[in-house]
């Protein structure tokens, strides 16, 4: 691998929010229209008032949302990273999408068609509209982009994998731009269900997500798509691209367990943040944090061990988790701080041990950074570590 | 749904457009009885589906023996429809069927 990875655009679709400088504003808990009625954190569900006119209609109707979120927020990562795809090599553009759900939001009301009045009432679109790969499609029929592309499903590292996957092949010279990211449309009766099943005998209130707290022990999802514009450094300077960091290093471990439980075990995340980070401590770390109290004491182990007191912000906490989009939206943010040289904070009301108090950011926190971590757990054992770092102009 | 009684050519035509006027959007403002489908409004085999299974609701018609993939303009399947309305009327007429 000879070539560097650098990401040069970033478009989100999230609850309110789809410019950089609101998700920004409201990370730091500034724009109190994004939260919830109660005040406590994001609502979790996107208004498609937000990219009305992103998508033609007579398209708009063939697709689930979570493809409609890809296809906007790709729009907005392409128009930030001021890419001309038109004048790319398109064999040598690929589209990278992690996505854990598919399209429960069109399947629902056609499998009640389905049960009321039969095989005729069901949409033509239910088969392409539905299946995790739709946006991959999408993205690449709409921009005619005919490089290696792949789809992730992995359950919570979905789009860290994605990621990931994307670098490499730029770094292996395959590509010299990759659309990548990830989405999820959560706010459906199926998929809500399938996250009670999650849940389990945990505390089902949204209120209980609160990763690293005491005594807390539950999970709140949140919708939405992330998208990152990719490419090789010397294409991006090339075309003198605006570049917010480079795409390092990932490594993937796992210490298998039922595929429908998170493994509680530090080891995994021990190994795959030693191997990613070689010896040299980030500046900054992004856990996955999850919120399920067995998974997050296992993760703050983990940190404890490999890193003595290295910085930890996750502004989930406030945004809620993105589920197989959060990967993708830790990477934006990652890159947002590199850019700003500035940490965003974290809202908790309390941080429990192993991790220390004064690690992890509650305040917007200037500050040197060159290098940040990312970590991410799926259902079955898997977890992940990413490594983006500060590219210099 | 319209009775049958009334489906003549011009009228089936006349749903026909209405039909894929209404998927279309304002694509579709200026289709007329000799529009190309798929050349001019890129109308391809998945979104005939809708449009037929639309059609069949309007009408109150089972359209399943119509090849919807080989009809080009609004006039080809009203022309389509209205065949299979006249091979109908003409099965349940023994009679007339085996003339």
């Amino acid at each position: 691998m000879t070539n560097i990875c650098v990401t040069t655009g970033i478009g989100v679709v999230l609850p309110n929010t789809r410019s950089l400088e609101k998700l920004w504003n409201d990370c730091l808990g500034r724009d109190e229209s994004s939260a919830r009625s109660d005040g406590k954190g994001a609502q979790g569900f996107v208004s498609e008032e937000l990219f009305e006119g992103c998508i033609p209609p007579r398209l708009s109707k063939k697709l689930d949302a979570f493809t409609r979120y890809a296809l906007a927020a790709t729009h907005f990562a392409i128009e930030d990273a001021k890419l001309a795809l038109s004048e790319a090599d398109k064999e040598r553009c690929g589209v990278f999408v992690g996505n854990c759900f598919g399209g429960w939001r069109f399947t629902e009301p056609e499998l009640r068609n389905l049960h009321c009045d039969g095989p005729r009432s069901v949409s033509p679109f239910q088969a392409t509209s539905w299946f995790p790969a739709a946006p991959q499609g999408q993205i690449s029929i709409h921009y005619g982009l005919k490089g290696y592309s792949k789809t992730f499903m992995a359950d919570r590292a979905s789009s860290l994998l994605s990621i990931s996957a994307a670098a490499q092949q730029i770094k292996q010279g395959n590509l010299d731009i990759a659309i990548a990211g990830g989405t999820e449309s959560t706010n459906t009766d199926f998929v809500k269900a399938a996250l009670r099943r999650l849940k389990k005998d945990r505390d089902g209130d949204d209120d209980a997500f609160s990763p690293f707290a005491p005594g807390r022990d539950g999970f709140a999802v949140s919708e939405g798509a992330v998208f990152i514009v990719m490419e090789s450094e010397r294409h991006a300077r090339a075309r003198g691209a605006k570049i917010y960091g480079r795409v390092e290093d990932f490594v993937i471990r796992n210490s298998p367990c039922d595929t429908d439980e998170y493994g509680a075990d530090p080891i995994p995340f021990i190994q795959s943040m030693k191997g990613v980070c070689n010896g040299a401590a980030p500046d900054l770390t992004l856990p996955d944090a999850c919120g399920f109290s067995d998974c997050d004491r296992a993760e703050a182990h983990a940190i404890s061990e490999v890193f003595d007191d290295v910085k930890i912000t996750y502004p989930k906490a406030r945004l809620k988790h993105l589920f197989g989009a959060e990967g993708a939206l830790d990477v934006a943010l990652s890159c947002l701080m590199l850019e700003r040289q500035q940490i965003l904070p974290t809202f908790v009301d309390e941080i429990g041990p192993p991790l220390k108090p004064t690690q992890v950011a509650r305040e917007l926190i200037d500050a040197r950074l060159d290098r940040i971590l990312i970590n991410a757990r799926a259902s079955g054992g898997a977890v992940g570590s990413l490594v983006v770092s500060r590219m210099e102009a | 749904m319209v009775s049958n009684m009334h489906l003549n050519h011009d009228v089936v035509c006349k749903i026909v457009i209405e039909t894929i006027v209404q998927y279309l959007g304002e694509e579709g403002a200026d289709i007329h009885d000799e529009s190309q489908l798929e050349a001019d409004y890129g109308l391809d085999s998945t979104e005939l589906v809708c449009v037929a299974v639309d059609l069949e609701r309007r009408l109150g018609l089972d359209l399943k023996q119509i090849r919807f993939g080989q009809l080009k303009t609004p006039n080809d399947i009203a022309d389509a429809v209205v065949d299979l309305l006249g091979r109908r009327s003409v099965r349940s007429m023994p009679a007339l069927a085996s003339a």
